[in-house]
């Protein structure tokens, strides 16, 4: 498992290093859901997003610095015991201004002997002041590695891995961002887990030198 | 002020954990394990290579398990904790079955509403261990009980859920547990 962090970590340090501008700081997340009738959940996150420095070929634009704080609501209804449809809002504090994000979004979570797939799509409306309205379609694939056995337990420590591509569009305008994230969880019961690893992401690459930012993650998610 | 509410929530956390009823299982070492379970598998599989051994407890009874693959199919050997065999389950589909097990099984299917198949597993046991290797050395099934784990989903008395069957070779159902699956959330979120 550690050769996983060590490879993510080479990967994204080299791919940094090649390029201009370099934003990392900390993105810690508090999920909580419910469960009622079997089939329907309800869920609420709170993710705080804070920048530790940007470095442009290795100069020091800025330090730390607070961005944001979103507030995400999601109800999800289970169709079938691997297919789910979900609908929810975001609500973001940022530089003064609230941001209001709709998301509607479908998922597929399928369970093999010993590893659990999830595939999320996404599509979401952010509205901002004086801005356009933005549309991003969004797919992500994830894959959780048992690191004890064959199955996970309580208290045993999984590795979950997502790739996501992300299409925007505002303003006439396209592009593209992608995202990876690997993390270490570990799952305390059904009730309560937590989760430390790195998400790196990559927009305005189409016409620019690219954007490239990498957060560390600590999430921790209750289920009631 | 904020770190009483985090304190609370951790703690609350190690409460949770204690009252869970144990149901786990553990990778263990070969040398783990009773050297009658050992000498059992050696005995029955020729030229076996890379066994996978597990610890489990499941309602506080534990047993030891055996995973491998053997001429291209997945086998699991399940031991009682003192190493005497339990059963020997291999990983099937439903066209490798015979003919008849497979109109049986899928007949016994169709009682059950948007019925899906997810895996099959054939369950061989018999009443004595020696039994069950003579059944495997010679492939002789006639001579122990062949029974099929079956999960699949469906919906059954109104839980559209993940379901384990236990049918027997006329695709009788003599047993069926719901599935829990783990929450999705770190997936969907």
């Amino acid at each position: 498992m550690r050769y996983y962090f060590i490879l993510l970590i080479l990967v994204i340090g080299q791919t940094l290093k090649a390029q201009s501008e370099l934003t990392f700081g900390f993105l810690p997340e508090i999920a909580v859901s419910h469960r009622w009738a079997e089939k329907w959940r309800v869920s609420g996150q709170l993710e705080s997003m804070q920048q530790s420095f940007v470095n442009r070929n290795q100069e020091r634009l800025e330090g730390y610095k607070y961005i944001r704080t979103d507030a995400t609501s999601l109800l999800t209804y289970q169709l079938s015991p691997n297919w789910g449809i979900g609908l929810g809002g975001l609500a973001r504090f940022e530089n003064g201004d609230f941001v209001f994000r709709s998301i509607q979004q479908v998922t597929f979570n399928k369970r093999s002997s010993s590893l659990r797939f999830g595939h999320r799509l996404r599509t979401d409306q952010t509205f901002e002041p004086q801005s356009d309205i933005r549309l991003r379609l969004r797919y992500r694939f994830s894959l959780e590695i048992p690191l004890q056995g064959q199955t996970l337990n309580d208290g045993e420590f999984y590795t979950l891995w997502s790739a996501e591509q992300i299409g925007i569009y505002q303003t006439r305008e396209l592009d593209w961002e992608q995202r990876l994230s690997g993390v270490l969880g570990y799952y305390i019961n059904s009730n309560h887990k937590v989760e430390f690893g790195l998400d790196y992401r990559l927009d305005k690459f189409l016409d620019n030198p690219g954007r490239h930012r990498a957060w560390t993650m600590l999430n921790y998610y209750l289920n009631l | 002020m904020k770190y009483t509410f985090f304190l609370f929530l951790f703690s609350s956390t190690f409460i949770f954990a204690q009252n869970d009823k144990i149901e786990a299982e553990q990778r263990i070492k070969k040398t783990e394990v009773p050297a009658n379970s050992i000498a059992w598998l050696s005995a029955s599989f020729s030229n076996l290579k890379k066994v996978k051994w597990y610890s489990e407890t499941t309602s506080q009874i534990k047993s030891i398990e055996a995973k491998f693959k053997w001429n291209q199919i997945n086998y699991s050997v399940e031991f009682s904790e003192d190493g005497s065999i339990e059963d020997v389950e291999i990983g099937r589909k439903l066209s490798e079955l015979t003919k008849t097990t497979q109109e049986s099984l899928t007949a016994s299917f169709r009682q059950f509403e948007k019925f899906k198949l997810s895996k099959i597993q054939e369950q061989w046991t018999s009443d004595t261990g020696d039994k069950l290797s003579q059944a495997l050395i010679n492939n002789d099934p006639s001579l122990i009980t062949i029974k099929y784990e079956v999960e699949f989903t469906a919906i059954i008395e109104g839980s559209y859920s993940l379901w384990e069957g236990l049918f027997d070779g006329n695709g009788i159902l003599l047993s069926k547990r719901k599935v829990k699956l783990r929450a999705t959330d770190n997936l969907d979120y």
